[in-house]
């Protein structure tokens, strides 16, 4: 096995995605507007488009998990344990971004760093039950176990982030109003640049998933060569 | 074959009442703690009352949980159980009803006490009291059996069950304190239907995924 | 110029660009460290 730089498809898409990520990086700087008008704060406003990309993201990222993790139990092929882990690392990682640039953004455009929001709380939640995941596999006993209870966990957390969400959302209605964000009403030049950076940010993903699971299977390609000898 | 499941636990619960006493203990103990670090005057705590309540439920719930899988694996019952041809969604849900009774059981205990010690009003509507306490129980009793399958098999389970536990209760949590909390203060059921709408769904969620699922998490 | 927000801004991209790039690194160095390994096995055999 080669290095996953050395094939083709995967240093073209690295190219691709910095390209994407700098010029996105450029528009946001220079062409987007402002989200909230009336906030008028407006580069800590720019902060959505890095922040609610991140958010689909990790979503993606925990769907792909559950999804894995259901084919695991169906076919018992160990690759999709394999696109389980790296995915949920992953999601992990672009959870964490949320959690540490959501603050940010609400410290910048509104005065307080952290808000009863259900969105932001369901993360936070997702982010907990994943911390989990990783101790149970960590804890968890042998290989099959391990990947067999992943599955399940999976499954069961994507499962569950509906209904967090939902209870959330009549939760926080109760308590203090926060500042939404309404997609739909927003200009279509914020729309496309949203959206520009939303594609590169599936594209990092899916770029990331791919080398981590490269790297697992070196890993396990390593495991089974120490043990033959 | 369910109903023989069901009987053995229910009846090795029965001779040593181990389980349901140190749940009930248990949660009687911490509601002292509650009134000695609390100094705060009943009607100031009545709005704490119920997320006490069931947060006080939900340590209990992992306790008994805890020790219910645990005398399985004590005498390697499970692996007994798991030779016999039995289907293994049978086991979940032997686990889940026995666990909904205990802590139900540890509930008829507690609740009493609780009420006595903080010198609370006593509420009015028995019956959807019942109803939300016996609903909010089949879905923690639902979760915890599934969880406590992925994880008692594990090292450090006593600490992973209720680290994976907690998060995936938390919507059933919020129904059930703000159920009660209406439930105490005497309003409509129109009023807070939301609230029992997302209990049930979260019972029908996870006993039917529980039923689906467990034969994947016990095959050894 | 509003120096203060685009502070929050700037940590913001720095925080995103600098986690991606080093996780690359990580990676790329972890993967480096395991073809190592894996070519001193296979002499061996």
């Amino acid at each position: 096995m080669n290095s996953f730089n050395s094939k083709r498809i995967p240093n073209i898409m690295a190219v691709i995605i910095i390209i994407m990520l700098g010029a996105g990086l450029k528009i946001v700087v220079d062409y987007s507007l402002t989200v909230d008008k009336e906030a008028g704060y407006l580069w800590a406003q720019k902060i959505f488009y890095y922040h609610v990309p991140s958010a689909w993201t990790a979503f993606l990222g925990y769907f792909i998990v559950m999804i894995a993790g259901v084919q695991f139990l169906r076919t018992g092929n160990r690759k999709w344990d394999q696109i389980g882990v790296a995915s949920a690392e992953l999601g992990t990682f672009f959870c964490l971004l949320i959690l540490i640039t959501g603050p940010i953004w609400g410290q910048a455009a509104w005065g307080q760093p952290w808000t009863w929001e259900p969105r932001l709380l369901t993360t936070l939640i997702l982010f907990l039950l994943y911390v989990g995941y990783f101790m149970l596999r960590q804890f968890g006993g042998h290989y099959e176990r391990i990947a067999r209870n992943s599955a399940v966990l999976g499954i069961i957390a994507f499962l569950d982030v509906p209904i967090v969400y939902l209870s959330l959302k009549f939760w926080s209605a109760d308590t203090q109003a926060h500042p939404q964000l309404g997609m739909s009403e927003q200009s279509s030049l914020v729309l496309n640049v949203f959206f520009f950076n939303l594609a590169t940010f599936t594209l990092l993903f899916i770029y990331m998933v791919w080398y981590r699971i490269h790297i697992l299977k070196l890993k396990q390609k390593q495991l089974e060569l120490t043990h033959g000898l | 074959m369910f109903t023989a499941l069901l009987k053995k636990d229910l009846l090795i619960e029965l001779r040593s009442k181990e389980i349901v006493i140190s749940m009930a203990s248990f949660g009687v103990s911490v509601i002292l703690l509650y009134s000695f670090s609390f100094n705060e005057s009943p009607k100031t705590f009545s709005i704490f009352a119920s997320g006490l309540l069931w947060m006080v439920f939900l340590f209990i719930s992992v306790l008994g949980l805890h020790r219910s899988f645990s005398l399985e694996k004590e005498f390697d019952a499970i692996g007994l159980v798991l030779s016999a041809p039995v289907d293994r969604s049978l086991i979940f849900l032997s686990k889940w009803v026995s666990g909904f009774l205990f802590l139900l059981m540890a509930q008829i205990i507690i609740v009493p006490l609780f009420w006595l010690f903080l010198a609370l009003d006593i509420p009015s509507q028995i019956g959807l009291w019942l109803l939300l306490f016996i609903m909010a129980d089949l879905g923690i009793a639902a979760v915890g059996s599934l969880v406590a399958g992925i994880t008692l098999r594990a090292r450090m389970s006593e600490v992973l069950l209720p680290i994976l536990l907690f998060p995936l209760v938390s919507p059933l949590l919020i129904a059930a304190v703000k159920s009660t909390d209406a439930l105490m203060v005497g309003l409509p059921f129109e009023e807070w239907k939301v609230w029992g709408a997302i209990i049930f769904t979260f019972v029908i969620a996870f006993s039917v995924t529980g039923v689906l699922i467990f034969d994947y998490v016990s095959e050894e | 110029m509003d120096y203060k927000h685009l502070g929050y801004f700037v940590t913001v991209c720095i925080i995103v660009f600098g986690s991606v790039i080093s996780w690359w690194l990580k990676m790329f160095l972890t993967e480096r460290k395991i073809l190592k390994r894996i070519s001193l096995l296979e002499e061996e055999k």
